[in-house]
Protein backbone atom coordinates (compact mmCIF):
# COMPACT_ATOMS: atom_id res chain seq x y z
CA UNK A 1 0.00 0.00 0.00
CA UNK A 2 1.48 3.37 -0.99
CA UNK A 3 1.33 5.76 1.84
CA UNK A 4 2.75 9.06 2.26
CA UNK A 5 2.84 11.69 4.87
CA UNK A 6 0.79 14.64 3.76
CA UNK A 7 0.62 16.74 6.61
CA UNK A 8 1.71 16.41 11.11
CA UNK A 9 1.45 18.86 13.42
CA UNK A 10 0.53 19.69 17.10
CA UNK A 11 -3.64 19.73 18.00
CA UNK A 12 -3.00 22.82 20.34
CA UNK A 13 -1.58 24.63 17.37
CA UNK A 14 -4.01 23.35 14.62
CA UNK A 15 -6.95 21.60 16.42
CA UNK A 16 -8.92 18.18 14.95
CA UNK A 17 -11.73 20.76 14.00
CA UNK A 18 -9.33 22.62 11.89
CA UNK A 19 -7.80 19.74 10.35
CA UNK A 20 -10.93 18.17 9.41
CA UNK A 21 -12.29 21.40 7.40
CA UNK A 22 -8.83 21.42 5.53
CA UNK A 23 -9.01 17.48 4.87
CA UNK A 24 -11.97 18.07 3.05
CA UNK A 25 -11.53 21.34 1.56
CA UNK A 26 -8.97 19.25 -0.07
CA UNK A 27 -11.35 16.34 -0.61
CA UNK A 28 -8.38 14.28 0.55
CA UNK A 29 -8.58 10.37 1.12
CA UNK A 30 -5.99 8.81 3.69
CA UNK A 31 -6.09 7.56 7.21
CA UNK A 32 -5.59 10.99 10.31
CA UNK A 33 -3.62 9.54 13.14
CA UNK A 34 -4.42 11.26 16.71
CA UNK A 35 -2.03 10.55 19.63
CA UNK A 36 -2.44 12.18 23.62
CA UNK A 37 -0.32 11.79 26.25
CA UNK A 38 -3.26 10.97 28.27
CA UNK A 39 -4.55 8.21 26.49
CA UNK A 40 -3.02 4.59 25.94
CA UNK A 41 -4.60 4.44 22.17
CA UNK A 42 -3.87 6.56 19.37
CA UNK A 43 -7.14 7.69 17.22
CA UNK A 44 -7.18 6.40 13.75
CA UNK A 45 -10.05 8.15 11.14
CA UNK A 46 -10.23 6.97 7.77
CA UNK A 47 -10.91 9.85 4.84
CA UNK A 48 -12.68 9.19 1.54
CA UNK A 49 -12.47 12.14 -0.72
CA UNK A 50 -12.52 14.61 2.08
CA UNK A 51 -15.26 12.78 4.34
CA UNK A 52 -14.75 10.57 7.33
CA UNK A 53 -15.66 6.93 6.42
CA UNK A 54 -14.31 4.96 9.86
CA UNK A 55 -12.71 5.37 12.79
CA UNK A 56 -11.25 3.00 15.72
CA UNK A 57 -9.77 4.31 18.89
CA UNK A 58 -9.34 1.50 21.48
CA UNK A 59 -12.67 -0.32 21.85
CA UNK A 60 -14.47 2.38 20.39
CA UNK A 61 -15.59 2.09 16.10
CA UNK A 62 -17.24 4.23 13.87
CA UNK A 63 -18.46 7.66 15.27
CA UNK A 64 -18.27 6.91 18.84
CA UNK A 65 -14.67 7.24 18.24
CA UNK A 66 -14.72 9.86 16.49
CA UNK A 67 -16.29 12.53 18.73
CA UNK A 68 -13.97 11.82 22.31
CA UNK A 69 -10.82 13.05 19.72
CA UNK A 70 -11.87 16.51 19.67
CA UNK A 71 -11.45 17.21 23.65
CA UNK A 72 -7.75 15.70 22.54
CA UNK A 73 -6.61 19.61 22.50
CA UNK A 74 -3.15 18.58 23.69
CA UNK A 75 -1.89 16.36 21.23
CA UNK A 76 -0.13 15.16 17.82
CA UNK A 77 -2.09 14.70 14.25
CA UNK A 78 -0.65 13.02 11.15
CA UNK A 79 -2.19 12.31 7.84
CA UNK A 80 -1.22 10.19 5.88
CA UNK A 81 -2.17 9.93 1.73
CA UNK A 82 -3.53 6.46 1.02
CA UNK A 83 -6.29 4.38 -0.34
CA UNK A 84 -9.21 3.25 1.94
CA UNK A 85 -10.70 0.35 2.04
CA UNK A 86 -13.18 0.39 5.00
CA UNK A 87 -16.91 0.17 4.41
CA UNK A 88 -18.53 3.08 4.90
CA UNK A 89 -19.63 3.11 8.52
CA UNK A 90 -20.06 7.00 9.38
CA UNK A 91 -22.81 8.58 7.21
CA UNK A 92 -22.45 11.96 9.15
CA UNK A 93 -20.76 14.45 6.75
CA UNK A 94 -17.17 16.52 8.06
CA UNK A 95 -18.89 19.74 8.54
CA UNK A 96 -21.76 17.42 10.97
CA UNK A 97 -19.63 15.99 12.96
CA UNK A 98 -17.21 18.96 13.37
CA UNK A 99 -20.38 20.95 14.69
CA UNK A 100 -22.09 18.41 17.16
CA UNK A 101 -18.63 18.17 18.29
CA UNK A 102 -18.18 21.62 19.24
CA UNK A 103 -21.80 21.41 21.23
CA UNK A 104 -20.83 18.38 23.02
CA UNK A 105 -17.51 19.83 24.40
CA UNK A 106 -19.54 23.15 24.88
CA UNK A 107 -22.07 20.92 27.27
CA UNK A 108 -19.24 18.67 28.54
CA UNK A 109 -20.30 16.11 26.98
CA UNK A 110 -17.06 15.61 25.32
CA UNK A 111 -14.16 16.08 27.81
CA UNK A 112 -11.07 18.32 26.89
CA UNK A 113 -7.79 16.29 27.78
CA UNK A 114 -6.36 19.13 29.57
CA UNK A 115 -3.96 18.80 32.43
CA UNK A 116 -6.55 20.74 34.55
CA UNK A 117 -10.17 20.11 34.36
CA UNK A 118 -13.82 20.22 35.80
CA UNK A 119 -16.15 17.01 35.84
CA UNK A 120 -19.06 18.34 34.48
CA UNK A 121 -21.11 15.15 34.07
CA UNK A 122 -21.42 14.91 37.84
CA UNK A 123 -23.37 18.00 38.70
CA UNK A 124 -22.53 17.82 42.28
CA UNK A 125 -21.77 20.69 44.24
CA UNK A 126 -18.22 19.36 45.18
CA UNK A 127 -17.18 19.19 41.21
CA UNK A 128 -16.70 23.05 41.34
CA UNK A 129 -13.06 22.07 42.28
CA UNK A 130 -10.98 21.75 39.55
CA UNK A 131 -9.52 18.00 38.87
CA UNK A 132 -5.54 18.11 37.86
CA UNK A 133 -4.71 15.15 36.00
CA UNK A 134 -1.17 13.63 34.67
CA UNK A 135 -0.11 12.12 31.35
CA UNK A 136 0.11 8.16 31.29
CA UNK A 137 2.24 6.94 34.21
CA UNK A 138 5.31 5.30 33.60
CA UNK A 139 5.06 2.11 35.79
CA UNK A 140 9.34 1.59 35.68
CA UNK A 141 9.10 4.25 38.60
CA UNK A 142 5.99 2.32 40.26
CA UNK A 143 7.57 0.21 43.16
CA UNK A 144 4.12 -1.03 44.49
CA UNK A 145 0.43 -0.80 43.73
CA UNK A 146 -2.15 0.72 46.92
CA UNK A 147 -5.83 -0.09 47.04
CA UNK A 148 -8.12 2.48 48.69
CA UNK A 149 -11.96 2.59 49.63
CA UNK A 150 -13.79 5.45 49.76
CA UNK A 151 -13.23 8.10 52.15
CA UNK A 152 -9.56 6.91 53.11
CA UNK A 153 -7.13 9.37 54.15
CA UNK A 154 -3.62 8.80 52.38
CA UNK A 155 -1.82 11.76 54.13
CA UNK A 156 -2.23 13.90 56.69
CA UNK A 157 -1.67 17.39 57.44
CA UNK A 158 0.99 17.99 59.99
CA UNK A 159 2.43 14.71 59.79
CA UNK A 160 5.80 14.10 58.78
CA UNK A 161 6.82 11.73 55.77
CA UNK A 162 8.62 11.50 52.34
CA UNK A 163 6.72 8.75 50.75
CA UNK A 164 4.91 9.93 47.36
CA UNK A 165 2.55 8.52 44.97
CA UNK A 166 1.23 8.72 41.57
CA UNK A 167 -2.44 8.43 40.80
CA UNK A 168 -3.11 5.15 38.93
CA UNK A 169 -6.88 4.98 39.04
CA UNK A 170 -9.88 7.32 40.62
CA UNK A 171 -10.12 11.03 42.50
CA UNK A 172 -8.48 11.83 45.55
CA UNK A 173 -9.35 15.55 47.42
CA UNK A 174 -6.42 17.69 48.72
CA UNK A 175 -7.46 19.59 51.79
CA UNK A 176 -6.23 21.99 54.62
CA UNK A 177 -6.35 21.76 58.02
CA UNK A 178 -7.90 24.75 59.28
CA UNK A 179 -9.24 26.33 63.00
CA UNK A 180 -12.37 26.33 60.54
CA UNK A 181 -11.91 22.35 59.80
CA UNK A 182 -10.69 20.87 56.46
CA UNK A 183 -11.46 22.93 53.09
CA UNK A 184 -11.06 21.13 50.04
CA UNK A 185 -9.22 23.38 47.84
CA UNK A 186 -8.28 20.84 44.60
CA UNK A 187 -9.10 17.59 43.51
CA UNK A 188 -6.34 14.92 41.64
CA UNK A 189 -6.97 12.29 38.82
CA UNK A 190 -4.69 9.67 37.53
CA UNK A 191 -1.43 10.72 36.97
CA UNK A 192 -1.25 13.24 39.33
CA UNK A 193 0.91 12.65 42.42
CA UNK A 194 0.72 12.93 45.85
CA UNK A 195 4.20 14.07 47.80
CA UNK A 196 6.97 16.69 47.45
CA UNK A 197 9.86 16.11 44.70
CA UNK A 198 12.04 18.42 46.93
CA UNK A 199 11.20 15.69 49.67
CA UNK A 200 14.18 14.07 48.08
CA UNK A 201 16.88 16.86 49.18
CA UNK A 202 15.10 17.81 52.15
CA UNK A 203 14.61 14.45 54.39
CA UNK A 204 11.58 14.20 56.82
CA UNK A 205 9.26 17.02 55.36
CA UNK A 206 6.11 17.68 56.61
CA UNK A 207 3.20 17.43 54.98
CA UNK A 208 1.24 20.78 54.36
CA UNK A 209 -1.93 19.23 53.14
CA UNK A 210 -4.52 16.19 53.69
CA UNK A 211 -5.37 13.57 50.98
CA UNK A 212 -8.67 12.15 51.05
CA UNK A 213 -9.81 9.66 48.80
CA UNK A 214 -13.22 10.33 46.77
CA UNK A 215 -14.66 7.00 45.81
CA UNK A 216 -12.55 3.76 45.48
CA UNK A 217 -8.59 4.79 44.16
CA UNK A 218 -5.67 3.14 42.93
CA UNK A 219 -2.14 4.55 43.78
CA UNK A 220 1.27 3.55 42.56
CA UNK A 221 3.73 4.00 45.18
CA UNK A 222 6.88 5.42 43.39
CA UNK A 223 10.32 4.10 43.47
CA UNK A 224 12.17 6.53 46.45
CA UNK A 225 15.55 4.97 45.63
CA UNK A 226 15.31 5.73 41.67
CA UNK A 227 14.12 8.85 42.03
CA UNK A 228 16.79 10.04 44.91
CA UNK A 229 19.70 8.58 42.43
CA UNK A 230 18.14 11.07 39.38
CA UNK A 231 17.37 13.70 42.03
CA UNK A 232 21.13 13.78 43.39
CA UNK A 233 22.60 14.52 39.85
CA UNK A 234 20.53 17.60 39.98
CA UNK A 235 22.26 21.28 38.85
CA UNK A 236 21.48 23.77 41.43
CA UNK A 237 19.57 25.58 39.31
CA UNK A 238 17.17 23.25 38.74
CA UNK A 239 17.45 22.29 42.58
CA UNK A 240 16.44 26.03 43.02
CA UNK A 241 13.39 25.67 40.62
CA UNK A 242 12.03 22.69 42.52
CA UNK A 243 12.18 23.86 45.42
CA UNK A 244 10.65 27.48 43.94
CA UNK A 245 8.20 25.78 42.62
CA UNK A 246 6.76 23.79 45.43
CA UNK A 247 7.25 27.09 47.57
CA UNK A 248 5.03 28.74 44.72
CA UNK A 249 2.10 26.31 44.93
CA UNK A 250 1.98 25.77 48.61
CA UNK A 251 1.71 29.95 49.16
CA UNK A 252 -0.99 29.73 46.38
CA UNK A 253 -2.93 26.96 48.10
CA UNK A 254 -2.76 28.64 51.49
CA UNK A 255 -4.30 31.81 49.56
CA UNK A 256 -6.90 29.62 48.53
CA UNK A 257 -7.66 28.46 51.63
CA UNK A 258 -7.63 32.08 52.92
CA UNK A 259 -9.78 32.91 50.37
CA UNK A 260 -11.81 30.26 50.85
CA UNK A 261 -12.59 31.38 55.03
CA UNK A 262 -12.43 34.59 54.54
CA UNK A 263 -13.78 35.20 51.30
CA UNK A 264 -10.60 38.02 50.65
CA UNK A 265 -7.13 38.01 49.49
CA UNK A 266 -5.11 41.36 50.72
CA UNK A 267 -2.76 43.65 47.97
CA UNK A 268 -1.78 45.44 50.66
CA UNK A 269 2.34 45.85 50.31
CA UNK A 270 1.49 46.44 46.52
CA UNK A 271 -0.02 50.15 47.24
CA UNK A 272 1.37 52.58 44.84
CA UNK A 273 3.48 50.30 43.29
CA UNK A 274 4.57 49.48 39.42
CA UNK A 275 4.93 45.74 38.65
CA UNK A 276 8.22 44.59 36.95
CA UNK A 277 6.57 42.52 35.26
CA UNK A 278 3.06 43.18 34.15
CA UNK A 279 0.18 40.68 33.46
CA UNK A 280 -0.14 39.88 30.04
CA UNK A 281 3.37 41.04 28.85
CA UNK A 282 5.31 38.92 26.37
CA UNK A 283 8.56 38.74 28.13
CA UNK A 284 11.24 35.96 27.39
CA UNK A 285 13.30 36.42 30.38
CA UNK A 286 13.37 34.37 33.69
CA UNK A 287 15.47 35.29 37.21
CA UNK A 288 16.16 34.35 40.34
CA UNK A 289 16.49 36.26 43.15
CA UNK A 290 19.56 37.52 44.74
CA UNK A 291 18.09 39.52 47.76
CA UNK A 292 14.34 40.94 48.68
CA UNK A 293 11.17 39.97 47.53
CA UNK A 294 9.11 39.69 44.34
CA UNK A 295 4.72 39.76 44.59
CA UNK A 296 3.05 37.62 42.60
CA UNK A 297 -0.25 38.80 41.67
CA UNK A 298 -3.11 38.39 39.56
CA UNK A 299 -5.85 40.88 38.71
CA UNK A 300 -8.96 40.48 40.53
CA UNK A 301 -11.75 42.92 41.70
CA UNK A 302 -10.29 45.55 39.94
CA UNK A 303 -7.42 45.68 42.10
CA UNK A 304 -4.08 42.84 42.19
CA UNK A 305 -4.47 40.24 44.81
CA UNK A 306 -0.93 38.40 46.09
CA UNK A 307 -0.87 34.86 45.47
CA UNK A 308 3.03 34.07 46.41
CA UNK A 309 5.66 35.71 48.21
CA UNK A 310 9.11 34.82 46.97
CA UNK A 311 12.50 35.68 48.18
CA UNK A 312 16.32 34.50 47.91
CA UNK A 313 17.06 31.79 45.16
CA UNK A 314 13.29 32.05 43.96
CA UNK A 315 13.16 32.29 40.23
CA UNK A 316 10.21 34.53 38.68
CA UNK A 317 9.54 35.27 35.01
CA UNK A 318 8.78 32.72 31.83
CA UNK A 319 10.30 28.97 32.58
CA UNK A 320 8.88 27.52 28.98
CA UNK A 321 8.63 24.49 30.17
CA UNK A 322 6.69 25.19 33.28
CA UNK A 323 3.04 25.74 32.42
CA UNK A 324 1.51 27.45 35.84
CA UNK A 325 -0.55 29.82 34.29
CA UNK A 326 1.37 32.35 36.21
CA UNK A 327 3.72 35.58 34.70
CA UNK A 328 4.40 36.87 32.53
CA UNK A 329 1.24 35.92 30.37
CA UNK A 330 -1.09 35.56 33.43
CA UNK A 331 0.28 37.09 36.04
CA UNK A 332 2.39 39.93 37.18
CA UNK A 333 5.46 40.67 39.36
CA UNK A 334 6.01 43.27 42.06
CA UNK A 335 9.15 44.18 43.64
CA UNK A 336 10.03 45.25 47.45
CA UNK A 337 12.48 48.18 47.73
CA UNK A 338 15.33 46.05 47.99
CA UNK A 339 15.08 43.50 45.39
CA UNK A 340 18.10 42.22 42.86
CA UNK A 341 17.84 39.58 40.58
CA UNK A 342 20.10 37.48 38.77
CA UNK A 343 19.39 36.42 35.29
CA UNK A 344 18.93 32.56 35.16
CA UNK A 345 20.35 30.85 32.28
CA UNK A 346 16.83 29.21 30.58
CA UNK A 347 18.32 27.47 28.23
CA UNK A 348 20.99 25.18 30.09
CA UNK A 349 18.03 24.43 32.08
CA UNK A 350 15.62 23.34 29.67
CA UNK A 351 18.45 21.08 28.56
CA UNK A 352 18.89 19.24 31.45
CA UNK A 353 14.93 19.50 32.03
CA UNK A 354 14.61 17.76 28.37
CA UNK A 355 17.18 14.63 29.80
CA UNK A 356 15.50 14.29 32.63
CA UNK A 357 13.02 11.08 33.49
CA UNK A 358 9.47 11.40 32.14
CA UNK A 359 8.40 10.35 35.70
CA UNK A 360 10.32 13.66 37.22
CA UNK A 361 9.61 15.55 34.46
CA UNK A 362 6.02 14.48 34.92
CA UNK A 363 6.24 15.41 38.70
CA UNK A 364 7.94 18.91 37.93
CA UNK A 365 4.88 19.43 35.29
CA UNK A 366 2.35 18.36 37.77
CA UNK A 367 3.08 20.79 40.35
CA UNK A 368 3.01 23.71 37.21
CA UNK A 369 -0.84 21.84 36.46
CA UNK A 370 -1.88 22.52 40.18
CA UNK A 371 -0.49 25.83 40.51
CA UNK A 372 -2.01 27.03 37.20
CA UNK A 373 -5.38 25.08 38.76
CA UNK A 374 -5.27 27.15 42.24
CA UNK A 375 -4.86 29.59 40.58
CA UNK A 376 -8.01 29.52 38.44
CA UNK A 377 -9.91 29.03 41.93
CA UNK A 378 -8.56 32.15 42.76
CA UNK A 379 -9.08 34.30 40.47
CA UNK A 380 -12.83 33.44 40.05
CA UNK B 1 -9.59 34.43 5.79
CA UNK B 2 -10.66 32.76 2.56
CA UNK B 3 -9.38 29.18 1.62
CA UNK B 4 -7.81 29.21 -2.49
CA UNK B 5 -7.80 25.73 -3.34
CA UNK B 6 -5.37 25.86 -6.82
CA UNK B 7 -6.37 22.08 -7.33
CA UNK B 8 -9.90 22.70 -7.24
CA UNK B 9 -9.69 26.33 -8.96
CA UNK B 10 -12.18 27.67 -5.93
CA UNK B 11 -12.09 30.17 -3.75
CA UNK B 12 -14.00 28.94 -0.21
CA UNK B 13 -15.47 31.63 1.50
CA UNK B 14 -17.38 32.12 4.72
CA UNK B 15 -20.49 34.03 5.71
CA UNK B 16 -21.66 34.14 8.92
CA UNK B 17 -25.64 35.19 9.91
CA UNK B 18 -25.22 36.56 13.86
CA UNK B 19 -28.06 37.79 15.84
CA UNK B 20 -29.70 37.46 19.24
CA UNK B 21 -31.99 34.47 19.71
CA UNK B 22 -35.23 33.92 17.55
CA UNK B 23 -34.19 36.60 15.48
CA UNK B 24 -34.57 34.70 12.37
CA UNK B 25 -31.15 33.81 11.79
CA UNK B 26 -31.87 30.13 11.23
CA UNK B 27 -35.28 30.87 8.99
CA UNK B 28 -33.13 33.62 7.05
CA UNK B 29 -30.49 29.95 6.02
CA UNK B 30 -33.84 27.98 5.61
CA UNK B 31 -35.29 30.39 3.05
CA UNK B 32 -31.50 30.58 1.22
CA UNK B 33 -31.49 26.71 1.36
CA UNK B 34 -35.01 26.07 -0.57
CA UNK B 35 -35.08 29.34 -2.74
CA UNK B 36 -31.72 28.49 -3.96
CA UNK B 37 -31.74 24.89 -4.06
CA UNK B 38 -29.76 24.54 -7.37
CA UNK B 39 -26.72 26.13 -5.84
CA UNK B 40 -26.67 24.59 -2.54
CA UNK B 41 -24.07 21.83 -2.23
CA UNK B 42 -24.89 19.30 -0.32
CA UNK B 43 -27.09 18.52 2.78
CA UNK B 44 -28.05 21.50 5.52
CA UNK B 45 -26.32 20.32 8.68
CA UNK B 46 -28.42 21.34 11.27
CA UNK B 47 -27.26 21.26 14.85
CA UNK B 48 -29.52 22.05 17.73
CA UNK B 49 -28.29 24.23 20.35
CA UNK B 50 -30.52 24.84 23.39
CA UNK B 51 -33.05 27.49 22.31
CA UNK B 52 -31.56 28.58 19.16
CA UNK B 53 -29.77 26.09 16.21
CA UNK B 54 -26.42 25.73 14.65
CA UNK B 55 -26.51 25.78 10.70
CA UNK B 56 -24.23 25.06 7.83
CA UNK B 57 -24.20 24.55 4.08
CA UNK B 58 -22.12 25.05 0.84
CA UNK B 59 -23.78 27.49 -1.48
CA UNK B 60 -22.11 28.03 -5.04
CA UNK B 61 -23.27 31.26 -6.17
CA UNK B 62 -23.54 31.19 -10.15
CA UNK B 63 -24.22 34.01 -10.89
CA UNK B 64 -20.92 35.85 -9.63
CA UNK B 65 -18.71 34.95 -12.30
CA UNK B 66 -14.63 33.75 -11.09
CA UNK B 67 -12.01 35.50 -9.46
CA UNK B 68 -8.92 34.91 -11.26
CA UNK B 69 -10.40 32.28 -12.83
CA UNK B 70 -11.49 30.28 -9.71
CA UNK B 71 -14.84 29.21 -9.09
CA UNK B 72 -16.46 30.93 -5.49
CA UNK B 73 -17.96 28.57 -3.04
CA UNK B 74 -19.56 30.00 0.56
CA UNK B 75 -20.02 28.14 3.37
CA UNK B 76 -22.89 29.98 5.31
CA UNK B 77 -23.16 29.58 8.67
CA UNK B 78 -25.13 30.58 11.56
CA UNK B 79 -24.16 30.83 15.19
CA UNK B 80 -25.58 30.40 18.33
CA UNK B 81 -25.62 33.66 20.35
CA UNK B 82 -25.10 31.99 24.18
CA UNK B 83 -22.33 32.64 26.13
CA UNK B 84 -22.22 28.67 26.90
CA UNK B 85 -21.24 28.06 23.37
CA UNK B 86 -17.76 29.30 22.87
CA UNK B 87 -16.20 26.09 21.07
CA UNK B 88 -19.04 26.42 18.02
CA UNK B 89 -18.63 30.27 17.82
CA UNK B 90 -14.92 30.37 17.97
CA UNK B 91 -14.96 27.50 14.99
CA UNK B 92 -17.77 29.63 13.17
CA UNK B 93 -16.36 33.07 13.58
CA UNK B 94 -12.83 31.91 13.26
CA UNK B 95 -11.53 32.94 9.24
CA UNK B 96 -15.06 34.49 8.72
CA UNK B 97 -15.07 36.65 5.64
CA UNK B 98 -18.28 38.39 6.13
CA UNK B 99 -20.94 38.50 8.22
CA UNK B 100 -24.60 39.49 8.41
CA UNK B 101 -26.45 40.91 11.25
CA UNK B 102 -30.15 39.84 11.90
CA UNK B 103 -31.47 42.52 14.12
CA UNK B 104 -35.25 41.81 15.50
CA UNK B 105 -37.60 44.49 14.46
CA UNK B 106 -39.94 44.05 17.72
CA UNK B 107 -39.93 46.75 19.77
CA UNK B 108 -39.24 44.20 23.08
CA UNK B 109 -35.89 43.23 21.34
CA UNK B 110 -34.55 46.44 21.52
CA UNK B 111 -31.94 45.65 24.30
CA UNK B 112 -31.19 42.04 22.83
CA UNK B 113 -30.22 44.09 19.07
CA UNK B 114 -27.91 45.92 20.69
CA UNK B 115 -26.41 43.45 23.10
CA UNK B 116 -26.11 40.85 20.43
CA UNK B 117 -24.16 43.38 18.24
CA UNK B 118 -22.20 44.62 21.18
CA UNK B 119 -20.95 40.64 21.72
CA UNK B 120 -20.40 40.55 18.12
CA UNK B 121 -17.82 43.58 18.26
CA UNK B 122 -16.20 41.63 21.05
CA UNK B 123 -16.44 38.22 19.26
CA UNK B 124 -14.55 39.60 16.20
CA UNK B 125 -11.86 41.35 18.42
CA UNK B 126 -10.91 37.90 20.20
CA UNK B 127 -10.05 36.68 16.59
CA UNK B 128 -8.26 39.35 15.68
CA UNK B 129 -10.94 41.02 13.45
CA UNK B 130 -12.79 44.51 13.59
CA UNK B 131 -16.53 45.12 12.55
CA UNK B 132 -15.53 48.43 11.14
CA UNK B 133 -13.37 46.69 8.61
CA UNK B 134 -15.13 43.27 8.07
CA UNK B 135 -17.61 43.07 5.38
CA UNK B 136 -21.18 44.00 7.12
CA UNK B 137 -24.58 43.48 6.33
CA UNK B 138 -27.37 45.06 8.99
CA UNK B 139 -30.83 43.15 7.99
CA UNK B 140 -33.93 44.41 10.12
CA UNK B 141 -36.24 41.12 10.46
CA UNK B 142 -39.85 40.36 10.74
CA UNK B 143 -40.93 44.17 8.79
CA UNK B 144 -43.99 41.63 8.20
CA UNK B 145 -44.83 41.68 12.21
CA UNK B 146 -46.41 45.17 11.36
CA UNK B 147 -48.94 43.88 9.73
CA UNK B 148 -50.34 41.59 12.78
CA UNK B 149 -50.21 44.66 14.62
CA UNK B 150 -47.37 43.67 16.96
CA UNK B 151 -45.28 46.66 17.76
CA UNK B 152 -42.28 47.09 15.96
CA UNK B 153 -39.58 49.52 15.77
CA UNK B 154 -39.63 51.82 12.36
CA UNK B 155 -36.48 51.66 10.14
CA UNK B 156 -34.91 54.68 11.20
CA UNK B 157 -34.84 54.00 14.79
CA UNK B 158 -32.86 50.80 14.18
CA UNK B 159 -30.74 52.59 12.00
CA UNK B 160 -29.85 54.89 15.36
CA UNK B 161 -29.56 52.11 17.39
CA UNK B 162 -27.27 49.99 15.52
CA UNK B 163 -25.74 51.53 12.51
CA UNK B 164 -24.76 55.08 13.63
CA UNK B 165 -21.67 54.55 13.77
CA UNK B 166 -21.36 51.11 11.53
CA UNK B 167 -22.58 52.87 8.67
CA UNK B 168 -22.88 49.54 7.06
CA UNK B 169 -25.32 48.51 4.12
CA UNK B 170 -28.64 47.63 5.83
CA UNK B 171 -32.00 46.31 4.45
CA UNK B 172 -35.52 45.44 5.76
CA UNK B 173 -36.61 41.96 5.61
CA UNK B 174 -38.99 39.35 6.36
CA UNK B 175 -37.40 35.94 6.50
CA UNK B 176 -40.83 34.15 6.85
CA UNK B 177 -42.21 35.53 3.48
CA UNK B 178 -38.28 35.42 2.38
CA UNK B 179 -38.87 39.39 1.13
CA UNK B 180 -35.59 41.05 0.93
CA UNK B 181 -33.55 37.71 1.84
CA UNK B 182 -31.94 37.30 -1.30
CA UNK B 183 -31.17 40.79 -1.50
CA UNK B 184 -29.53 40.56 2.08
CA UNK B 185 -27.24 37.76 0.90
CA UNK B 186 -26.51 39.10 -2.68
CA UNK B 187 -25.48 41.93 -0.56
CA UNK B 188 -23.33 40.42 1.47
CA UNK B 189 -21.67 38.40 -0.92
CA UNK B 190 -20.94 41.44 -3.09
CA UNK B 191 -18.95 42.98 -0.14
CA UNK B 192 -17.75 39.91 0.79
CA UNK B 193 -16.45 39.24 -2.78
CA UNK B 194 -14.91 43.11 -3.24
CA UNK B 195 -13.49 42.83 0.49
CA UNK B 196 -11.44 39.28 -1.27
CA UNK B 197 -10.59 40.99 -4.52
CA UNK B 198 -8.99 43.72 -2.96
CA UNK B 199 -7.05 41.75 -0.60
CA UNK B 200 -6.20 39.33 -3.57
CA UNK B 201 -4.95 41.75 -5.43
CA UNK B 202 -2.90 43.41 -2.78
CA UNK B 203 -1.30 39.95 -2.03
CA UNK B 204 -0.11 40.53 -5.88
CA UNK B 205 1.31 43.60 -6.00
Amino acid sequence: MKKSLAIAGSLDYINLSEVFQLLGTNSSTGILRVISRYNENPGIIYFLNGEPIDADCGPLTGLDAVFPLFGWIEGEFEFSLQSVKNKVVIKKNRMEIVLEAMKMLDDGIIVKQTPVYYDKNKGDGDSELPIVRGPLVDYMYVADEEDYRDGETVIHQGKHGDWSWVVLSGILEIRKETPKGQIPILRLGSGSFIGSIAAYQIKNTVRTYTVVTVGEVQLGVLDTQRLSLENAKFSRNLSMLIISLEKRLKQCANRLTDLLIKKTISDEPLKGKEPIIKQGENKEEAFIIDHGFAYITIKKDKGQAVLARLGDNDFVGKIPFLNMGHEPYSASVYASEDLKLKPLEIEELQKEYENLSTTTKNMIENNASIISALTMKLSE
Amino acid sequence: MAVFNLKKREIECKIVFYGPGRCGKTTNLEYIFRAYKKQVEGEMVSINTEGDRTLFFDFLPMELGKIKGCDVRVQLFTVPGQVHYSSTRKLVLRGVDGIVFVADSLDVRREKNMQSLKDLQQNLKDYGLNIFKIPLVLQYNKRDLANTGMPIMSLEKMEKDLNRQLKAASLPASAVTGEGIGKTLQESLKLTLQSLQKQFNWAQK
